[in-house]
């Protein structure tokens, strides 16, 4: 197949870029022609995949749309990223991947954020019959992130497509509630390493980054991604600092940046964790992956959340560490004993807290944990397999 | 060598009993009140609708034409109030009540969670008590 494969790339800092990569180079192994789509005001900087493929700017892409067999559209809640997307997945239908269960925000940006209200009612009165403001009001409320999901507003994009891909049930569901006509398919988040990422054995990995983190001797939890309050760091933190109390020998990297209006350093500094945590600031996708080798225990805790997978789990699963995650609908496939799920009620803390315990006395037990989580990505999550269940679900439609 | 799949389930087992002991542990020692979710927080803060936003209080604004607009437009408020008002106090009677009954269903939520942590140890127990029996009796026979 030739494929026009519309996705954010590095340097664009979202895992959406990590993921479209990824699979990018899972159907080029499979022997399809991929040629990547993206927004004109950036120059991708990964040299393995400006080597690998065609790359086209969207403006570029109308001229030679018709020399495609399908069209891939990989996309999220963020107009700066996706946003040049959101014409051509009506004007080129193609298939759709729904990285975010909600695309409110994006269409919204896109469309009022440009002064173009009635672009932006024309999209609700499409999907939900109402033309007015009542979602925008809401969206600055503490229960932005259940309004957003009861207004997704990906009907018209979801009616345009030829088929939607998802990856996990509860987004598929949910898809095919608002759109019952449509093709959804549910295929797993894709794992992958950074293209061009040293091919070192990961115990090799782990023995240097430890060195290069001063944590050699350390028993080093973390947390990476972007940092927002729905993560519940401070909850991971004072779980920590229990642990830190009998082992005093540990450490808590935050890899990644928190969002502006979310003061992490001054939590840490009033928790008194400054000596034992390790904040990063944005890394870059390899920096990402090669601090994140040197963690024994991953967390990530996600509640409330917006119906996508989070990636973050995926490569801490991946790379072979032991993993704990939010108890949460779009994490349903991921088996407890490939990772370790805590329910986001008001047990969390507590449980948090005797679960970091328990690992901190078990190393055994966190290794086994860890090469469970391994061997399920191996198994059901790398970019080759979930590429081969993309295009078999494109060529089953035609 | 095991499977995956029974390396996963073994492990869950576990991490099943971990779970079930950390709850029970912190059932016994009090749950904070569901009410006190964040979202519930949200809910009660902004539960009361008010029909008299201030207009030029605690000060005038600066400047004349900023003071007539402000005049005008507690005129027009005033003058409204015989419409705005019902509407308003029937609002904040729906607010109240949706609260309520989502306080009740909190209540509620919480009570089953607890009782879900005693059925879960109960079961952990009887699970252990069978896995016992069982042994006895292979090493019986």
């Amino acid at each position: 197949m030739r494929i026009a494969f519309f996705t954010s790339l590095a340097p664009i800092r979202s895992a959406i870029s990590d993921i479209g990569e990824g699979l990018a180079i899972g159907m080029a192994s499979l022997g399809h022609t991929v040629d990547l789509v993206i927004d004109d005001n950036y120059t991708p900087d990964n040299p393995v995949i400006v080597e690998q493929f065609e790359i086209y700017d969207y403006h570029q892409f109308e001229s030679r749309a018709d020399t495609y067999d399908a069209i891939f559209y990989s996309m999220a809640d963020h107009a700066g990223y996706h946003g040049y997307m959101l014409d051509f997945v009506h004007r080129y239908p193609g298939y759709l991947m729904l990285n975010d269960l909600t695309l409110h925000r994006c269409i919204m940006a896109a469309t009022l954020g440009k002064g173009d209200a009635q672009a932006y009612f024309k999209e609700l009165d499409y999907a939900y019959g109402f033309a007015d403001m009542r979602v925008v009001d809401q969206l600055n409320t503490s229960l932005a992130n259940f309004v957003i999901l009861d207004y997704p507003l990906f009907d018209r994009l979801v009616d345009s497509s030829k088929g939607v891909i998802v990856h996990n049930h509860h987004a598929g569901s949910h898809v095919l509630d608002k759109c019952p006509t449509a093709k959804v398919r549910r295929v797993p988040m894709p794992y992958s390493l950074p293209p061009g990422f040293p091919d070192i054995p990961l115990e090799q990995l782990r023995t240097q980054e430890r060195a290069r983190l001063d944590v050699v001797d350390d028993l080093v939890f973390g947390s990476f991604g972007i940092f927002v309050p729905d993560k519940h760091l401070e909850t991971c933190l004072r779980a920590f600092a229990h642990v830190a109390q009998r082992h005093p020998q540990v450490k808590y990297i935050l890899g990644g940046p928190a969002v502006p209006e979310y003061d992490l350093a001054g939590h840490i500094r009033d928790m008194g964790l400054e000596g034992q945590v390790i904040l990063t600031g944005w890394l870059n996708p390899s920096e990402f992956v090669h601090t994140m080798a040197a963690l024994d225990v991953g967390i990530h805790l996600r509640y409330p959340h917006i119906g996508g997978t989070p990636y973050t789990p995926v490569r801490l699963m991946g790379l072979d560490i032991c993993t704990i995650v939010s108890d949460i609908e779009p994490l349903e496939e991921f088996p407890q004993g490939a990772c370790i799920k805590v329910m986001p009620d008001e047990y969390q803390e507590d449980t948090l807290t005797t679960m970091l315990e328990y690992l901190a006395d078990h190393p055994d037990f966190r290794k086994q944990i860890a090469h469970n989580g391994q061997e399920f990505m191996n198994r059901y999550h790398t970019a080759e397999v979930v590429a081969q269940q993309c295009i078999e679900f494109m060529q089953e439609i035609g | 060598m095991q499977s995956l799949e029974e390396r996963i389930t073994s492990a869950a087992q576990v991490l099943d009993h971990i779970i079930t002991e950390s709850r029970y542990a912190r059932l016994k020692k009090g749950l904070p009140p569901a009410a006190h979710t964040s979202a519930m927080r949200a809910m009660q803060e902004k539960v009361w609708v008010n029909a008299h936003w201030p207009i030029a209080w605690p000060k005038w604004p600066p400047g004349l034409v900023a003071k007539l607009q402000a005049l005008v437009q507690k005129v027009i408020r005033a003058s409204l109030a015989w419409y705005i008002n019902p509407i308003v106090k029937q609002q904040n009677e729906f607010n109240q009540t949706v609260l309520t009954s989502m306080r009740v269903l909190s209540r509620e939520i919480q009570d089953l969670r607890a009782l879900h942590v005693e059925d879960r140890r109960e079961i952990e127990t009887l699970r252990a008590q069978l896995a016992a029996l069982q042994t006895d009796s292979k090493e019986g026979a």
